[in-house]
């Protein structure tokens, strides 16, 4: 990668550059990002950490799904497995799904606003800095061989000492921890930034999409980020210093742990997403040509889906034993949270409708969340059912459904966010025959490897077990296959990306061009202003 | 086409937009909190340099002026990132409180509450005490005297507290004392720590006062710091309420 002079370096090795001239260049280049507290920089760092934590986690899921592509146990130690599905799901929920749009949201969200900056640069660079240390906390056990074991849930009293004493359950406690840190101090960051330093003019209801889905999704960060770190804390006493907050011999000390968790990490699945709707929002109205329809119910349905989204969390303890007025409770909200998220997809179907639609790649992106989330919403309504989620509850059903959304929501909408604002970032469009391969592979994959999932989850396979009966063979066949092409397409996006750095600047090397609505003139000349990183010197 | 337009290079001074301190604050916190569990040395280091790097991104601080406002009127960015902040500690203790639920033995033992209500008030006193002081920023002796009356009276509380910890332990009752041992020092012991790193942040500020380092351009931080005191005034009356007055 090239990188620009810093000017003082220059002047001094100007004429004969050596050798230790360079080094320093380097130096003063290394420093100029590492400490960085420029927002722009600061979200390119994001985005980059945030990929590798994705690349790490994917590869932890095709390991699983290559363990379970016989139905024996041939490839691991039921430890290791237990390691790789802790991690992967760890890694991608609170890694990948949550930062991931902290880095689209410092690139772009100060200029949405008009702000110069994010309102504490230097916290946000710590909250960047958290995000890479929680990845390494994380996985470094993996290597040494102390698995936590207990999945991305960690449910108490299984994650207590004397069911998991390895050093790779507290270190994952440290990094969880160390990631809500980050994601509740960028959250407020963000809150601050768009309320106090928006230029003159700019109301809340003229904001881009984007910006109206980093504020939703900060909101539910802020207020239920602190339950995890207290739980986590508790946890943390627990195993170490001899408190019983979580004793299992307490009528209720087995559900504490997931009254506590829930609360926070319902709303989080919100967090993943509600940025990725954000994205959508950006992306359909300028590819069909078309102002988005109906800002306004847009808007208030993310605040709508905000507030169900905090009350639906009792539907992950349907078969624990809760008291039956929780169950129902949380199951009417579940039904009424897809309401405004329905809300929200019509409004951008009714945004495509008789628009002159352009298949460009972040517009594949955007359409392909509008299909699998659909499908995702949809599985997740037998979900809500407290009937059936009896019967489905811990069962592959449930992973295909999580899939549908992350993957079909949060992981499309970074695709959709990376196509469509790369340009903005690096001065160069990524190829677009390659996004058209990678968006293929990852819709058609997607697919493949999830969708089988629900019917073996009514067959009853349950989840997180290393093998399964023979008769589940050829689903599982499938599915692994899926997972295959899932992860070759990723190779395709990460060859692309490559390819754009280096290659020389071509014609079409412009930025997408903005959002078109009819009621703002403000966000327009926004996400227009490029600027290179990587082409400074070039 | 406008190909000229990618290759605008970016402002020299974005490059010089640099602090090292939360590269260094962030270091810290994951060597001290991963080393917890691994190795006492390695987590009193972090710690070390945890608080090290708050001392200098403070004083870095000290060293710049203080940042412009936005373009809109109203609160500062320091209120409004203060009140978020509040919001999601509140978070915190509430988790802690939830705990109770699962805990119906936590009111077994009968707690000091007259003496304990004593400390409570000095408490509180402290948040009046300081909120007269804040509004006085522009008569140096009225707002360092007013600073240094708070840090006293919450000095008072730390100390109490620390004496009553003492008293329960060498009664038996500890933090392991079941379900009542872990809730209440958790919570009070939470509590107690944001005391201190409200003690810390009042005393930096009254210290830099006394020598002529900060006046009346630093309002939107000393409000802030305040706000916050008075956020953990208000823990303490609920604290005070449920685990003492067993009022859930």
């Amino acid at each position: 990668m090239s990188f620009p002079p810093a000017t003082r370096g220059q002047r001094r090795t100007r004429g004969g550059e050596a050798a230790g001239g360079r080094f320093l260049r380097f130096l003063r280049w290394a420093r100029s990002w590492l400490l960085t507290t420029n927002h722009k920089r600061i979200g390119i760092l994001y985005l980059i950490v945030v990929f590798v934590w994705f690349l790490f986690a994917g590869l932890d899921g095709l390991a699983m799904r290559a363990e379970l592509a016989t139905p024996q146990t041939d490839l691991f130690q039921p430890d290791l497995y237990d390691g790789l599905f802790t991690v992967h799901g760890t890694q991608m929920l609170f890694l990948f799904a949550i930062p991931i749009f902290s880095g689209f949201g410092n690139a772009f969200v100060p200029k949405m606003v008009g702000a110069k900056d994010m309102a504490f640069p230097r916290l946000n660079a710590l909250s960047f800095w958290l995000i890479f240390w929680a990845g390494i906390v994380l996985r470094l056990p993996l290597y040494a061989r102390l698995f936590p074991t207990e999945g991305w849930t960690s449910y108490a009293p299984l994650s207590l000492t004397p069911f998991s004493s390895t050093t790779g359950e507290d270190w994952w406690i440290v990094a969880v921890f160390l990631e809500t840190v980050a994601s509740t101090l960028a959250a407020v960051n963000f809150l601050v930034t768009i309320q106090r330093e928006r230029r003159k003019g700019v109301r809340y209801f003229s904001l881009p999409v984007f910006a109206w889905g980093v504020i939703t999704a900060s909101l539910l960060a802020v207020v239920a980020g602190p339950f995890l770190l207290g739980a986590l804390a508790m946890l943390f006493f627990d195993r170490w210093y001899g408190t019983s907050f979580f004793d299992p011999s307490l009528p209720n000390g087995t559900l504490l742990w997931q009254h506590i968790f829930w609360f926070y990490s319902h709303p989080a699945t919100y967090i993943m997403v509600l940025p990725a709707f954000g994205i959508m929002g950006e992306v359909i109205p300028l590819f069909a040509g078309k102002p988005l329809f109906s800002y306004r119910w847009v808007v208030w349905s993310l605040l709508g889906t905000t507030l169900v989204s905090a009350t639906v969390f009792w539907h992950h303890m349907f078969v624990t034993g809760q008291e039956e007025a929780y169950s129902t409770f949380s199951s009417v909200t579940t039904f009424l949270v897809s309401v405004p998220t329905g809300v929200l997809f019509l409004n951008y179907l009714a945004t495509l409708w008789r628009g002159t639609i352009r298949f460009a790649t972040p517009m594949l992106f955007a359409l392909g969340i509008l299909a699998l989330f659909t499908v995702g919403g949809a599985d997740g309504l037998y979900l809500a059912s407290i009937p059936l989620d009896r019967a489905l509850h811990s069962t592959y059903w449930l992973i295909g459904h999580i899939h549908f959304v992350l993957f079909g929501g949060s992981a499309m909408g970074a695709f959709a966010g990376l196509y469509y604002w790369f340009p903005d970032l690096w001065g160069r469009r990524l190829d677009e025959r390659w996004g058209r391969v990678h968006f293929w592979g990852t819709l058609v994959g997607v697919v493949l490897t999830f969708f089988p999932m629900h019917f073996l989850g009514t067959e009853g396979m349950v989840r997180r077990v290393i093998s399964y009966p023979p008769g589940l063979f050829d689903l599982n066949a499938i599915s692994t296959l899926g997972a295959v092409l899932t992860g070759l397409a990723q190779v395709v996006l990460l060859g692309n990306v490559l390819y754009t750095l280096f290659r020389p600047l071509r014609a079409d090397d412009v930025p997408w061009g903005a959002p078109l609505r009819a009621d703002d003139q403000l966000a327009a000349p926004v996400a227009l202003e490029p600027t290179s990183v990587a082409g400074g010197s070039g | 086409m406008q190909v000229e337009i990618a290759k605008v290079p970016e402002s020299p001074s974005v490059a010089e937009e640099t602090s090292v301190w939360p590269f260094l604050f962030g270091l810290a916190l994951t060597a001290f909190l991963g080393g917890l569990p691994v190795s006492r040395p390695f987590a009193l280091s972090g710690f070390a340099l945890l608080l090290a790097s708050a001392v200098g991104w403070t004083w870095s601080n000290v060293l710049r002026p203080p940042p412009e406002e936005g373009e809109i009127g109203g609160r500062s960015r320091l209120w409004w990132g203060m009140v978020l902040l509040i919001v999601s500690e509140a978070g915190l203790f509430l988790s802690g409180l939830l705990a109770l639920t699962a805990h119906p033995e936590a009111f077994a033992r009968d707690l000091n509450r007259p003496l304990t209500l004593g400390a409570s008030l000095v408490l509180w006193s402290s948040g009046f005490v300081g909120g007269w002081a804040v509004k006085r920023m522009d008569r140096r002796g009225r707002f360092t005297g007013g600073l240094a009356a708070t840090i006293a009276l919450g000095l008072l509380f730390v100390g109490y507290q620390a004496f009553e910890y003492r008293r329960l332990y060498a009664e038996g009752f500890t933090l392991q004392s079941g379900g009542q041992g872990s809730i209440f020092y958790f919570l009070t012991g939470l509590h107690g720590a944001h005391v201190v790193g409200g003690l810390a942040m009042l005393g930096a500020i009254l210290g830099l006062a006394l020598a002529r380092r900060i006046g009346p351009s630093r309002a939107p931080a000393v409000r802030a710091v305040m706000l916050y005191w008075h956020f953990v005034d208000a823990v303490w009356v609920v604290l005070y309420a449920v685990l003492y007055l067993r009022l859930f």
